[in-house]
Order: structure tokens, then C-alpha cells, then sequence
């Protein structure tokens, strides 16, 4: 379980102090689907940043199964990032010299044949096996960020971390993509941040922030039925 | 302000354009410096001592000749002279260099009284210390040059008794009374002195000084060169001691040149490198400026322009540096020592190739990628053209994408280039210390006759004691002593410059077939000398160094093998030559027969005479032997020679000259390690992107230090590896060109070149690493991700 509490991310743009993040609180269940929606500066993105450990809080604190991050010198933080955790980003950030599937073996947690294997055989699931040995130059946006998700998922992490995965993409392409990050979900838990709810439809979870903090909060039933709960900005 | 202009560029990237400044800088520095020393060193001794040949010409008739009278009427006749001074030139002295290594001769000139004060004259030299030379006295007057070199001053004396290594033909003790104020390197002595002394007397041959009428200097040499030098009378002259400089001067040209190549190659491609991986950062501003309206001409001109400001301003640092360098060195090392550094502008040859080779390179580069150039691309996705140009196709992916080897099979062309260009830095230090070191090794050689012996001599000059025979033979570690006279009678060209002298041993022919056995001498052809008989037996080496077979004479003025002559009293027949031995024995043992010397008028024998003595220890105790004669046996007036102490003497001049090397070596170590701390600057921040998501996925910093680490050692092992075996290739070519041909063998089992094969590899690892560890340690995966 991955639980954020009381996070709040401080930083300086120029002489005024901004909080990207403000006492934002979170759980993230194993096999959960959360997403985090928001308008371009509500935080979304500096809370991933916070629970995946690439960012310090401030102030509060991030727990994995009761490991506090704050707790963890650095290099664990790291290696907790290579081993618990997979992450998408808005670009793919692909290694432009590596082939689809070295790409991939960038992230598993062993280069050797079985993981080479266990490469292909996830490229292949993605719809990729006929393009193992492709640059990304030779790919389309969507081939590249199935790539991505590929690479996102070899190390089998806890937690796939997708950060506006479908930014670039066209509308069909985007919810191909979301349709395998969520297929994630048997075997990890998925946090995504985007500012388009439709691809969230199938979240368990949804939190959207404002400003740096949470506005709402609400689970799929409530999304269907109307919000159960509701944190006014100001309060 | 024009946002556009060079110097805004200048200004807003100093780091980048400081160290592009500084490689280009440090290089021409350091070739201009390489040249300008190496020529002082190879050329300027020859030139400073001897000089004194720009005022005067000598005509000296080989040993044993006398100077027929009528050529000397003929000379006296000549218009052109004005006049005629008998001279004696074979006293001299080993003036020590300042860069250290051997001492170069100058010979002293021995001037009849009234001829002192109109050579001083024609010399425009002047009495700054001391009293004239009086006639018939042991006075010597130096100028201020030979005396500080020396470090003497009125009033010291100096004979060999003093230093044997720099007065050897001084016999007797001699005091300088007078110091001389002259541009010209000078030493004077009593002719009346030395014409009187019974030890030079005998000796004197017929030579003169030639002094042409003022403005008729090169009517004489030619007249002299031309009339009067013959296969038995040498003239030297001005023209011909220019002639000497200027091969010399070619010579080591021959070995810089290629030095100078390599290292202008390097550095181009260094710089062009660095350019292509810095114009990739850039690109996607030239997409701008060329969305803007600016034509690809413009962005490659302007490319060139920035290359061509940086290139220029770092050459011309780079020569003003080493010139001021080579001011401060001569002001420092050379001048308080009395040598000459002139400080010419021939180094520049050297160093012209380095700006045009790097602005040409950087031109067609910048052309090359930005042909490539589509603004709509750039503005878009930061890439150049994706459907122009070569892209790369792989048919394969590798296991292990984060290894060296993937990242450099898909960067061939960088890894070749900074593999190619570390290499040849490499070569360029190594070959030439490869060569020198060679050459000091075939030099052992003349070492060998003491492996098994040692010599016990007198002084030049004067006689062994008796009595110290006595005791050398009665020693409990001697088994035999062997009664010797020594002749130099032959000299075998070593590669790239030393010509040496090689001893014979005159012996009786029982000591001779003993000392035959003793070193296992075998004959390759021919036999031994027979006693009596002017027959001389030679090593396989000096054979095959001067073309010799069975059956040549040495000592003949018109034999094509001695141009030039080696002032024998007598001709010998080659009468066998001795196989070479094997490497860790060999030595250029020659002999000739001691009872031919003693009966022959020209060596003047005296019945009674106290041979120089070849000791032989008993078996087991060489060192014992030597230990006894260099402690009790040696002194001022005799001479122990020991394999060892030889040895020592020569790693010393070895050492010298390593040193000089060494120094050089340092400059390019500097060079290469700052130009690779540019490139792997250049390298990190254009990779940024992808080592910041390698990051954020959990890749930590040491981790990714370690991997450009790797990547750094891939590239430097793989040009260490190609460095080393373009050394071996130089060296197997050379051994089969230049050494085996003329009898030498070349011993690449000396770990000291290789050594210097090492310091650039280990400076650019070390300097790869801090540069590496200090980019990477700023480095933040969140602003890549989000692209600030």
C-alpha cells in the first residue's frame, strides 16, 4: 500500500513561494486504479512526482508498506524506483540509439535472455512483436508510448506511475493506450494523472486537484450516482 | 546589440568557448614548444659550437698525412685569403647541454702569440676577465658562453685528471686566465705550449686556420671546398657547418613532422567532434533561425565563423604562449648555463595545419547535418529531417542496451573518430619515445665487452703504475689478467642520429683466442687476426652497419663505407667477422693483433709500456672484482671501467632524454585530458534527456557515472589497444627497414615506452570522471521529464 500524508511540495519561482502541492492526503490500494485529474497547474503532476519518490515533500510524508521516504536515504529511493515502480510519461522519452525492445531492457531488472524474452513476449502482447528491432524514429506517437508502457511494466513494478500518457496522442490512440495501462491492474496498481477525465472512466479513484490541493474526491460509483465527497478549495 | 553577432555567442557560452579555446591553444603551444626544443636540442649545439667557422676555415690532413707544401703555398697564394695561421685542433671540450644528455665537443684553437690579438679582432671578441695568454704557458681563454656552460672562471684548472668526460684530450692540468666577451663560443690556448709539450708534440699534425678577406668569405670556402678538400684533406667551412644544420635540421624534422601531423589531425577531429555534438544541441535554435528566413549557408558560414574566431584566437595564444615560454626557458635554463636558445619562427610550420584543418573539418561537418536542416522539424519535434539522411536500421537488439559496446555500435562514426584521435596522440608521444628508446637499446650493445670483464686504464696521458698492476693481478677475485691497447678504429650508425665509436681491442693472440672463449665468440665468416699482420677481426653488426665483407680495408680515406675518415695511422684488412651473439650477450667485440701495434712505427709503442689492463674475475666474482676496483683501484689517474657503472652512465643519458620527452608528454597529457573533459561536457548535456529518464526509472547517479565511465574506458582501452598495436606495427616496420639492415636488433621488450603509452588514457579517465561526476551530480529527472 502507498500512502501519501499531508503532502505539501514548496518551491521558488523567483521571489514568491509557490505550493505545487498543499496537504494533500492519499491511499493507494494494491490492484487500484487512481487517477488524478486537473487543469494544468492544480499539482497533478508534482503529487506523482511526490509519491513516486523523484520529488521530497516539504512537509508530510510518503509511506510504502510503512517505509516512510523521508526515512530513506537516496539511493533507496532510487532503487525503489527501479524495482516498485514503472512510469509512463506524456513524452515518450524513448533512447533514440535503441531498438523498441533495448528500450524496453532498460528497465528490467536483469539484461540477459530471459528478460530479453519476457521483452518480447510484452511487446508482442502490446501489439508491438513485429517491431522489436525499430528505432523510435521509425515508430508513430502510439507505437512509441506502447514502448513506453512496455518498458513501464518488464520489471513487473507495484506501481505504474503514468504521467498524461495520452497527452500526445490522438483521441483513439490515447484510449488504446489507457485500455493497456489499466490491463496493468491484475498485477499493479495504476496511478495516472491527465487533465482529460474521459480516460479515467474506468479509475476506481478519481482526485482532482486545484491549486495544489484536493478538490474532490470520488470512486466510480459516485462518478455514475453524483460525488460523495466533496472538499470545498477554500475550506 | 546584435543578438546574432559571434562575440554575444562568445559571451553567453564562456565555458564552452574557453575550453574549445584552451585545446586549440595548448596544442599549437604545445607543437610549437615540441618543435622549438627539439631543434635546439638536435641543432643548436652544433650550430653554437661551431661557430667560430663563420670568421675562419680550417684544412686539416688525415692522421698520418702531411699537408704537402704546395697546397699550403697554394692556399697562402689565393687571392681571397688573407692569411694563413698554423693551427693544432685536437684538443677540446665536452661543453654539457642545457636540456642535459651528452657534452658536445668544441675545439679549442691553439694560436701562435701574434696571432691572438687578430683572430680576437676578427672575432670582434674582447678580454672581459683575466690577462691575455702569454706564449709558451698553460693558460686557456674561454669566452663567456664556454665558461658558463662549464662553470669555471679565472684561475680553475682543467684537465682530464678534473672531469675525463669533458677534458679527455686535456693531459695535463691547464689554468683559464682569461675570459672573453664574444657572441661566438670560443677557446684559445699557447701554440708555442702545446707545439713544446711532449705529450701533444709528437702528435701535431699540419692544420691551419684560413682567413678569408673581409666580404671574400664564400669566395674561400668555395675555393676550399672545391681545390683543397680531398678524400685526404677535409676543409671545414661555414658552408658546410651550414650544409651539417640544415640536414640536421631536416633529420628532425623528419621526426617532429609526423608528430605535428597526428596531433593536428587529433585535434581536428577533437574539435569537430565537438562541434557536430554541440551543433546537435543546437539544432533546434538553427531550425528557428532558419524558420526565421537565415538559409542553411548562412547557419554553416555562420558555424564556420564561430570555429574560425575560436581557432584563430586560440592559435595565435597558443604560439604567443610557447614563445613566451620559450623566452622564459631560455632566460631560466639556457642562458645562465651559456647556451643559445633562438627563438625562430620555423615551429610555425608545424603548427599552420592545426586552424585550417579545424575550420575546414567543422565547415563540411556543419554543411553535412545541416543539409539535413528542415525548420518545420525542428520547431515540431526537435529532430532533424527524419526522412532525410541516414537513419540507421537494426535488425537485432542487443541484451544489454546499456552497455559501451551497444552505445558505441550505434555511434560508429564518434567512437572511430575519438578513437582515432586519442590513438594518434598516443602514437605521437610513444613512436618517438618507442624510437629513442630503441636506439639506446642497440646501444647496450657497446656495453657487452664488460658483461663478463672490466678495464682498468690510465688517465689519458699518463702511465699505469706498475704496482697497481701488481695488485690487480694478485687480487684473490682475479683469474686472469689481459694486457691491451684500445683503437678506435671503426663506428656504426645507430638510428635516428648517433653515430659511436667502437673500440678494438689490440691483443696478444693467446689473450685473444682466451677472451674468444671466454664471451663464446664465434666466427660468422673469415678468422682471426694473425699476429703481426694489420688484420682485424669485426662484429656481425659493424659489418652490416658499413657494408663490410672479408677481405675491405679499413682506414682507407676512399673505402665508401669511412667518407670523411677515421684517422687511422694505418689501413687494417677485415680478416673474419663474428656472428651476433645472442640478445642478452651480445656486444661488438672487434680485435686486432697487439704485436702488429707494437712493431708498427705509427702507434709509437714504447718498449716497457704498461698496457691498459682487461680483467677477467674468477667465476662467481664479477661484483666482488668490481666493487674492489671502483672502491680501492679507481682514482685520478686510473681509470675503472665496470659494466654496471657504464650501464648507470647510459640510463642517465637515457633518463635525460626520456625527461625532455616526459615534459612533452605532460603538455599532451594535458591537452587530450582537457579535450576530452570538452567533449564529455559536451557529451553529457547533449544526452541530458536521456540520463534523466534513466534516472527517474531508478538508474541512480553512481550508476549512470559508472556507465559513462565504462563508455569513457571503452573508447580509451580500445585506443590504448590501437595506440599500442600502431606502436608495435611502427616499431616491427622499423626493425625491418632501418634496424636489421644495418646489423642492429631492436628490443621492444623494454617496458619504458610502453609506459608512456599510459598517462594520457589513465589523465583522460580521471578527467572523464570528475567532469562526468559533476555533471551528473546536478542532475534533476523532474525538469528533463517536464522539459524545463
Amino acid at each position: 500500500m502507498l500512502q501519501g500524508e499531508n503532502l505539501t511540495l514548496t518551491y521558488q519561482d523567483g521571489e514568491t513561494t509557490i505550493d505545487a502541492v498543499h496537504d494533500v492526503s492519499i491511499t493507494v490500494e494494491d490492484h487500484q486504479f487512481i487517477g488524478l485529474l486537473g487543469p494544468s497547474g492544480s499539482g497533478k503532476s508534482s503529487l506523482l512526482y511526490l509519491l513516486s519518490g523523484l520529488r521530497r515533500a516539504t512537509q508530510g510524508e510518503v509511506y510504502l508498506d510503512d517505509r516512510a521516504y523521508g526515512k530513506m536515504p537516496d539511493r533507496e529511493r532510487v532503487a525503489l524506483r527501479r524495482s516498485e515502480f514503472g512510469f509512463v510519461f506524456q513524452q515518450h522519452f524513448l533512447i533514440n540509439y535503441l531498438t523498441a525492445l533495448e528500450n524496453v531492457m532498460v528497465a528490467a531488472p536483469m539484461q540477459d535472455r530471459a528478460h530479453a524474452e519476457q521483452g518480447k513476449a510484452l511487446l508482442a502482447d502490446l501489439g508491438m512483436g513485429d517491431k522489436l528491432h525499430r528505432f523510435p524514429y521509425e515508430l508513430s506517437g502510439g507505437e512509441r508510448q506502447r514502448v513506453a508502457i512496455a518498458r513501464a511494466m518488464i520489471h513487473r513494478p507495484r506501481i505504474i506511475f503514468a504521467d498524461e500518457p495520452t497527452g500526445l496522442l490522438d483521441r483513439r490512440t490515447g484510449m488504446q493506450v489507457m485500455a493497456l495501462l489499466r490491463s496493468y491492474r491484475d498485477q499493479g496498481s495504476l496511478i495516472a494523472v491527465t487533465h482529460n477525465p474521459e480516460i479515467l472512466s474506468e479509475a476506481d479513484l478519481v482526485i482532482t486537484l486545484r491549486d495544489g490541493q484536493t478538490a474532490s474526491v470520488a470512486d466510480r460509483l459516485a462518478r455514475v450516482t453524483g460525488p460523495t465527497y466533496r472538499v470545498d478549495a477554500n475550506s | 546589440m546584435n543578438p546574432l553577432s559571434l562575440w554575444t555567442f562568445y559571451r553567453r557560452h564562456k565555458r564552452r568557448a574557453v575550453l574549445l579555446l584552451s585545446l586549440i591553444s595548448l596544442v599549437t603551444a604545445g607543437l610549437y614548444l615540441m618543435g622549438a626544443l627539439t631543434w635546439a636540442v638536435f641543432t643548436e649545439p652544433t650550430r653554437s659550437n661551431y661557430m667560430y667557422l663563420s670568421k675562419i676555415n680550417i684544412v686539416i690532413p688525415f692522421y698520418g698525412i702531411e699537408l704537402d707544401p704546395a697546397v699550403v703555398t697554394q692556399i697562402r697564394t689565393h687571392p681571397d685569403v688573407e692569411r694563413v695561421l698554423p693551427t693544432f685542433i685536437s684538443i677540446g671540450i665536452g661543453i654539457p647541454e642545457a636540456m642535459g644528455g651528452q657534452n658536445n665537443w668544441i675545439n679549442l684553437l691553439a694560436l701562435q702569440e701574434e696571432d691572438v690579438p687578430y683572430l680576437l679582432e676578427r672575432y670582434e671578441a674582447t678580454l672581459a676577465e683575466g690577462q691575455m695568454l702569454q706564449p709558451r704557458t698553460n693558460g686557456i681563454m674561454l669566452s663567456k658562453k664556454v665558461a658558463a656552460a662549464l662553470d669555471v672562471q679565472v684561475g680553475d684548472v682543467i684537465y682530464n685528471g678534473v672531469d675525463l668526460r669533458r677534458y679527455v684530450t686535456i693531459l695535463e692540468p691547464m689554468e683559464i686566465v682569461g675570459i672573453l666577451e664574444s657572441d661566438i663560443r670560443l677557446g684559445i690556448l699557447s701554440y708555442e705550449y702545446i707545439s713544446d709539450h711532449e705529450l701533444y708534440r709528437d702528435n701535431l699534425p699540419t692544420q691551419f686556420i684560413v682567413v678569408a678577406r673581409p666580404g671574400y668569405e664564400l669566395a674561400v670556402d668555395d675555393f676550399l671546398l672545391s681545390e683543397i678538400k680531398s678524400s685526404r684533406v677535409n676543409a671545414w667551412t661555414f658552408q658546410d657547418l651550414m650544409a651539417d644544420l640544415a640536414r640536421d635540421y631536416q633529420q628532425t624534422s623528419l621526426l617532429v613532422l609526423p608528430i605535428a601531423v597526428f596531433a593536428a589531425i587529433a585535434v581536428t577531429i577533437i574539435v569537430g567532434v565537438a562541434n557536430r555534438m554541440a551543433l546537435t544541441q543546437r539544432l533546434p535554435k538553427f531550425g528557428i533561425l532558419h524558420a526565421a528566413g537565415q538559409s542553411k549557408r548562412w547557419l554553416a558560414r555562420r558555424l564556420a565563423a564561430e570555429t574560425t574566431v575560436l581557432a584563430s584566437v586560440g592559435w595565435i595564444a597558443g604560439i604567443l604562449f610557447s614563445r613566451l615560454a620559450l623566452y622564459l626557458i631560455e632566460w631560466t635554463l639556457f642562458a645562465p648555463r651559456g647556451h643559445d636558445l633562438t627563438v625562430t619562427w620555423a615551429p610555425l610550420t608545424l603548427v599552420i595545419l592545426i586552424p585550417i584543418s579545424v575550420v575546414a573539418f567543422t565547415l563540411l561537418s556543419a554543411r553535412r547535418t545541416l543539409s539535413r536542416l528542415d525548420a518545420v522539424s525542428i520547431v515540431e519535434r526537435g529532430e532533424l529531417d527524419p526522412q532525410s539522411g541516414p537513419q540507421r536500421k537494426a535488425t537485432t537488439s542487443q541484451t544489454r542496451p546499456l552497455s559501451s559496446l551497444t552505445f558505441f555500435k550505434r555511434h560508429k562514426r564518434r567512437a572511430v573518430l575519438l578513437i582515432g584521435a586519442m590513438s594518434l596522440v598516443i602514437v605521437a608521444i610513444a613512436l618517438l619515445i618507442f624510437v629513442f628508446a630503441a636506439s639506446f637499446n642497440a646501444l647496450e650493445a657497446n656495453l657487452g665487452d664488460l658483461l663478463r670483464t672490466s678495464l682498468v686504464a690510465p688517465r689519458p696521458g699518463s702511465d699505469l703504475d706498475p704496482g697497481v698492476v701488481a695488485q690487480i693481478r694478485t687480487h684473490p677475485s682475479v683469474e686472469r689478467v689481459v694486457p691491451y691497447a684500445a683503437s678506435w678504429l671503426l663506428n656504426i650508425f645507430v638510428p635516428p642520429f648517433s653515430n659511436t665509436g667502437i673500440g678494438s681491442y689490440g691483443l696478444y693472440e693467446e689473450d685473444m683466442r682466451y677472451l674468444v672463449e671466454l664471451y663464446g665468440l664465434e666466427l660468422e665468416e673469415g678468422q682471426l687476426p694473425r699476429p703481426h699482420t694489420n688484420e682485424i677481426v669485426i662484429p656481425e653488426a659493424v659489418a652490416q652497419n658499413r657494408n663490410l665483407e672479408v677481405g675491405d680495408v679499413i682506414g682507407d680515406p676512399d673505402h665508401p663505407a669511412y667518407p670523411g675518415a677515421p684517422n687511422l695511422p694505418t689501413e687494417f684488412v677485415v680478416a673474419g667477422i663474428f656472428a651476433t651473439p645472442p640478445a642478452q650477450e651480445e656486444n661488438w667485440f672487434s680485435f686486432i693483433s697487439l704485436e702488429f701495434l707494437e712493431s708498427h712505427e705509427a702507434f709509437e709503442i714504447p718498449a716497457g709500456f704498461v698496457f691498459p689492463l682487461i680483467v677477467v674475475p674468477r667465476a662467481g666474482q664479477k661484483d666482488v672484482l668490481d666493487d674492489w676496483l671502483e672502491s680501492k683501484v679507481a682514482s685520478d689517474d686510473v681509470l675503472v671501467l665496470t659494466y654496471r657503472q657504464q650501464y648507470a652512465r647510459h640510463q642517465e643519458h637515457m633518463r635525460n632524454i626520456l625527461s625532455t620527452m616526459g615534459l612533452l608528454e605532460v603538455v599532451f597529457t594535458v591537452v587530450t585530458a582537457v579535450a576530452l573533459a570538452v567533449l564529455n561536457y559536451i557529451s553529457v548535456s547533449q544526452r541530458r534527456s536521456e540520463l534523466g529518464v534513466l534516472s527517474a526509472l531508478g538508474h541512480g547517479n553512481w550508476r549512470l557515472v559508472w556507465r559513462l565511465l565504462r563508455e569513457t574506458m571503452f573508447t580509451t582501452g580500445t585506443a590504448w589497444g590501437v595506440s599500442i598495436g600502431l606502436c608495435l606495427l611502427g616499431m616491427l616496420a622499423l626493425r625491418s627497414t632501418v634496424f636489421v639492415p644495418f646489423g642492429l636488433r631492436l628490443n621492444l621488450a623494454n617496458p619504458i615506452p610502453w609506459l608512456f603509452t599510459l598517462p594520457i588514457p589513465v589523465a583522460v579517465l580521471a578527467v572523464t570522471s570528475g567532469t562526468v561526476a559533476r555533471t551528473l551530480s546536478k542532475l534533476d529527472p523532474v525538469s528533463i521529464i517536464e522539459r524545463r
